[in-house]
């Protein structure tokens, strides 16, 4: 089952850009302005695609694209830059 | 899915957008959809709607004390069974009842034995003392599991009694001397390790607890310790099993590892016990954690689990067992 997913997309209006960018900011790590990292099981992406997150846009104008990334893509996935995190994992504990 | 320890006082706890912002020097998130339990210890605040939403989503949320024992926890709405809780009440005081005790009282000092005989390992058999309390343990091991006669709750209270001191004794060998630990003592306990102990037995209680009512059963009607007024009896029960293998196991390799130190530890309020320091919580959670986590056998279903999902198997088993009035509960053991 795949466990992560990398989403990202192009949106016209910026109110819809703002409401999208928000809902999905609620499940997903924002990794760059307008690519999230997804912590989801299959079925729960599936639950938010048919729920909310498609229901924002105007797909006659807007896109959005969803990538699985299995071990071996997380394995291979290379990182330049400011933001050089490893692609995202949810802690098992966290201590604060 | 993620656990969230709330240790520092002064810590305050915002809810924004399916996310919890926790504050306090720097701000962490937290998102919603990944968050499984909540500990907090004393002096974190929580927003009235931070309450509202842990209640609602059904995230467990357990407080702990100062000196790491159980507080409370906060119940949603909840999906109780009341046949569990009938089947349960019916068999307190029964002979079926002693059977469950029976098989409690054999899980600890079984896996109590089998840590020891783990570390006995590591140290090759050198240390005389170790063997001998080893091979005591097996006499009331053997007891415990090969007496036909009904044993009564203050006998099995007894042997666990004895066999836990020879225990002790011997955790002992594992410590080193500057640690002054001689053996077991608690309320207050008065040596860091024994308050690390402590510690580790609240969070352990508290886990256990949430499974407990997970499973539909009764958390205050025990069979092992069912005569002790005021207690959570049935998680003390089946905590028997796990206190070895959680607990005492993560306070040897914290000690071993050599990152805590005396002045990790400070006298309580009262001057009569011993507290952890902040460090000291940190690190002895971080370890409780690590072995959590660990997957293990799990030979009642032949696969590895996590062992906070074996804690929730066990309890399942447990309300099974007694729903169909059988008594194939089988404590966990560890190798």
């Amino acid at each position: 089952m795949i466990k992560l997913w990398l989403i990202c997309y192009d949106v016209r209006d910026d109110k819809r850009r703002t409401q999208l960018a928000k809902l999905l900011e609620q499940q997903c790590v924002r990794v760059q302005y307008s690519v999230f990292e997804c912590p989801l099981d299959t079925k729960k992406l599936e639950f938010f695609l048919s729920s909310k997150w498609l229901k924002v846009l105007n797909l006659q104008e807007d896109s959005l694209r969803i990538y699985p990334l299995d071990a071996l893509a997380k394995q291979k996935t290379k990182i330049y830059g400011v933001k050089d995190d490893p692609p995202y994992e949810s802690p098992d504990y966290l201590i604060l | 899915m993620t656990v969230l320890y709330l240790t520092e006082p002064g810590t305050k706890v915002h809810y924004k957008n399916q996310t919890f912002t926790i504050k306090k020097n720097q701000t962490y998130t937290c998102r919603l959809s990944e968050l499984e339990l909540v500990v907090i210890l004393p002096g974190v605040q929580l927003t009235d709607v931070v309450i509202s939403i842990l209640l609602d989503q059904g995230i467990e949320a357990i407080f702990l004390r100062q000196d790491g024992q159980f507080r409370g926890r906060l119940q949603g709405s909840f999906p109780p069974n009341p046949l569990i809780r009938l089947a349960q009440y019916r068999t307190i005081e029964t002979s079926f009842g002693l059977g469950f005790a029976k098989k409690f009282a054999y899980g600890k000092i079984r896996n109590q034995r089998a840590l020891l005989q783990i570390k006995n390992r590591a140290t090759k058999g050198k240390i005389t003392q170790l063997s001998e309390s080893i091979d005591t343990m097996n006499v009331y091991q053997l007891q415990l599991k090969n007496t036909i006669t009904l044993l009564d709750q203050n006998e099995l209270m007894g042997i666990e009694g004895i066999s836990a001191r020879s225990y002790y004794q011997a955790l002992t060998y594992f410590f080193p001397s500057h640690w002054q630990f001689t053996g077991r003592n608690r309320r207050p306990p008065k040596d860091p390790i024994n308050a690390l102990l402590s510690w580790g037995y609240g969070v352990l209680l508290a886990r256990i607890f949430a499974v407990c009512v997970k499973a539909g059963l009764d958390p205050y009607l025990g069979f092992l310790h069912s005569i002790q007024p005021y207690r959570p009896n049935l998680v003390l029960d089946l905590m028997e099993e796990f206190r070895p293998v959680l607990v005492d196991y993560a306070v040897i390799s914290l000690i071993q590892s050599q990152v805590l130190d005396i002045a990790d530890f400070q006298p309580s309020p009262d001057g009569e016990g011993i507290w952890l320091g902040i460090t000291a919580k940190k690190l002895l959670l971080r370890e409780l954690e690590e072995r959590l986590n660990q997957p293990l056998l799990y030979p009642a279903q032949n696969r590895k689990l996590k062992l906070n999902q074996i804690f929730l198997e066990q309890s399942r088993m447990l309300a099974r067992c007694l729903l169909e009035s059988s008594l194939d509960y089988e404590p966990f053991f560890i190798k």
